[in-house]
């Protein structure tokens, strides 16, 4: 009998005991996840603090930023394993940042507090700088205004530089996005249209979407003139119509180039240049081959009617003009390129029924459509008075405009094109590169 | 039974009864710390909380000193965040913000310290504390 009762108090005892040791290691995990919870959210703190001296240290200095490697690599700080020291945040922390096809960096901030890590992944992409990248979100910016008339803005809206007054049309105009200006006298932020009839166009309401005071006005950071090469004192000149290839073109200088039908042949993906005093492409110019043809013309460009790479994509012809003559494009021809002219007594006058498929970059001070041309893709003339004027529905716009002025006579119709970004030449943007976030998690 | 039994059957029962004794006091002692842990939790998720509304200044840093200006006084319901849990205990906090400062890599900003305080019934237990730093991302 005793025997049992000792066995019994024996398994009782030791249950005891098994309940105790149970209760203490419950306790004691109970605990280390309190300092743990506190020790993740102080690395969660490390990792956000650090991420934001990364990111304004790449915007303040990006050439110089540990943080802000070669195109296609990966930059570790302080090493690939390491961990900076932080004291007053009492961790440390590692940062990996990726720079992918100089677009995009994805950087990786690690927090570390005592045995605790917290990690955020972070996302720039990165705009300007060294490719210029303008803003073109609205089918027309003015700074300072715009004069709509009659004309229809289809698919887009409007922006001025200046206060809502800025802006006019007449009983048919018509806008169907938003309409943006900047006055400092009012609050940022929208502003109740009065007359808003929630439809499109009409006498007392031509904003088909809503009225916003912007916080800021719209600053365009104009792109880089390409420096030219110095003219060869041994000048030629071309005035034909057989085919060229890179070899009849590149390293030379033509005091003057005049085109019949000229097919120039650039073949892979080459950037040749055409460098001449005058070029006169009224005759005709045909670029084939898969590379861009850049001509740089000094002192005249001239192409009138001409067909001038107008079967093709405009990625295809880029032509610099750094003259003062102005550029006339009339009659039944067709341009497909981009055009920029770098001289601000250079004057562009695009008439008749030609259709021009391509960007104008103009530093002049007047860009002009008037009869019944198509026109797509960009008008980036921030000093001119950009005006189209026609008969009926013409002329026909496709892209979007950013001028000084602008104004509108007849009826034409300028359709926003929001996907102009893809189709702009590389050129080479005047300020530091911008760095937007796009995630943070 | 024998009197060696009988001594050895008291000895266990004495045994018994001590250790019974202490699983009882460590019970309500678990009881106590688990309710402090959790208590300690919420302080701590009070704290993250704030430390994330610190950093959500970033992108409005221009109201940093009016939105969280002057919560530097835990003792006063004007000057401290408070928080009460889902089981009624109630939080304040402090957030005591620098001027600005170099931060790191020649980056400059603030500095943000956060205290968690317990209010009890006479006084006020401090229960954790966060740093975190604030730049204008804007």
């Amino acid at each position: 009998m005793g025997k049992y009762a000792i066995f019994i108090v024996s398994a009782l005892i030791f249950s005891l005991l098994t309940y105790s040791s149970a209760l203490r290691n419950a306790l004691f995990l109970s605990n280390t996840r309190t300092v743990e919870s506190h020790g993740i959210n102080q690395a969660y703190n490390i990792s956000q603090s650090a991420m934001m001296v990364v990111i304004n240290d790449i915007r303040s200095d990006p050439d110089d930023s540990p943080f802000h490697p070669e195109e296609d690599s990966t930059n570790y700080y302080p090493s690939e394993n390491g961990f900076e020291d932080w004291d007053e945040m009492h961790g440390s922390y590692n940062i990996s940042s990726t720079n992918q096809g100089d677009t995009l960096l994805t950087i990786q901030s690690t927090g570390r507090f005592e045995d605790s890590n917290y990690i955020v992944n972070v996302g720039l992409t990165k705009s300007g700088g060294n490719i210029w990248l303008p803003n073109l979100e609205q089918a027309i910016h003015a700074d300072k205004s715009i004069d709509l008339g009659n004309a229809d803005v289809e698919g887009g809206g409007i922006s001025i530089n200046n206060p809502e007054s800025s802006f006019s049309s007449n009983p048919q105009g018509s806008v169907e996005g938003d309409f943006f200006f900047y006055d400092s006298s009012l609050p940022p932020g929208e502003v109740e249209d009065e007359d808003d009839d929630g439809g499109k166009g009409g006498k007392d309401d031509p904003i088909g979407g809503s009225t916003y005071n912007m916080p800021d006005k719209i600053v365009y950071e104009d792109p880089v003139f390409p420096t030219f090469p110095p003219p060869s004192p041994y000048p030629e000149t071309y005035n034909g119509s057989e085919t060229l290839y890179t070899s009849d073109i590149s390293g030379k200088y033509f005091s003057s180039f005049s085109t019949n039908n000229t097919t120039i042949n650039i073949s892979g993906n080459d950037e040749v240049i055409l460098h001449a005093g005058d070029v006169d492409l009224s005759g005709g110019l045909n670029v084939v081959g898969d590379g861009i043809l850049k001509i740089y013309a000094e002192d005249g460009f001239y192409m009138h009617n001409g067909n001038v790479n107008g079967d093709r994509s405009s990625k295809h012809l880029e032509i610099y003009y750094k003259g003062s003559n102005d550029i006339n494009f009339n009659g039944r021809g067709t341009f497909s390129g981009t055009l920029f002219t770098g001289n601000s007594e250079t004057d562009i006058d695009i008439g008749g029924n030609p259709t021009f498929k391509g960007h104008i970059i103009s530093f002049g001070e007047s860009v002009r459509f008037h009869g019944s041309e198509s026109v797509s893709n960009l008008v980036y003339a921030p000093y001119a008075h950009v005006r189209i004027s026609g008969t009926g529905r013409n002329p026909y716009f496709n892209g979007a405009i950013i001028s000084d002025t602008f104004s509108a006579n007849g009826q034409p119709i300028i359709k926003y094109n929001p996907d102009l970004e893809d189709e702009l030449p590389e050129l080479e943007g005047e300020g530091d590169p911008t760095f937007t976030v796009t995630y943070w998690n | 039974m024998s009197t060696g039994q009988v001594f050895l059957t008291l000895a266990s029962l004495v045994l018994l009864g001590y250790i019974s004794l202490n699983i009882q006091r460590m019970y309500v002692s678990s009881v106590e710390t688990t309710v402090d842990m959790q208590m300690t939790n919420d302080a701590v998720n009070f704290g993250r909380d704030l430390s994330e509304e610190v950093q959500s200044y970033a992108y409005k840093y221009g109201q940093l000193d009016a939105q969280l200006g002057g919560l530097d006084d835990v003792t006063n319901s004007s000057s401290r965040r408070s928080d009460t849990s889902q089981v009624g205990e109630v939080f304040h906090a402090t957030i005591e913000l620098s001027s600005e400062t170099s931060l790191d890599h020649g980056q400059t900003g603030r500095w943000a310290t956060i205290k968690v305080y317990e209010e009890l019934e006479d006084s006020l237990e401090f229960k954790a504390e966060f740093v975190t730093a604030v730049a204008n991302l804007n």
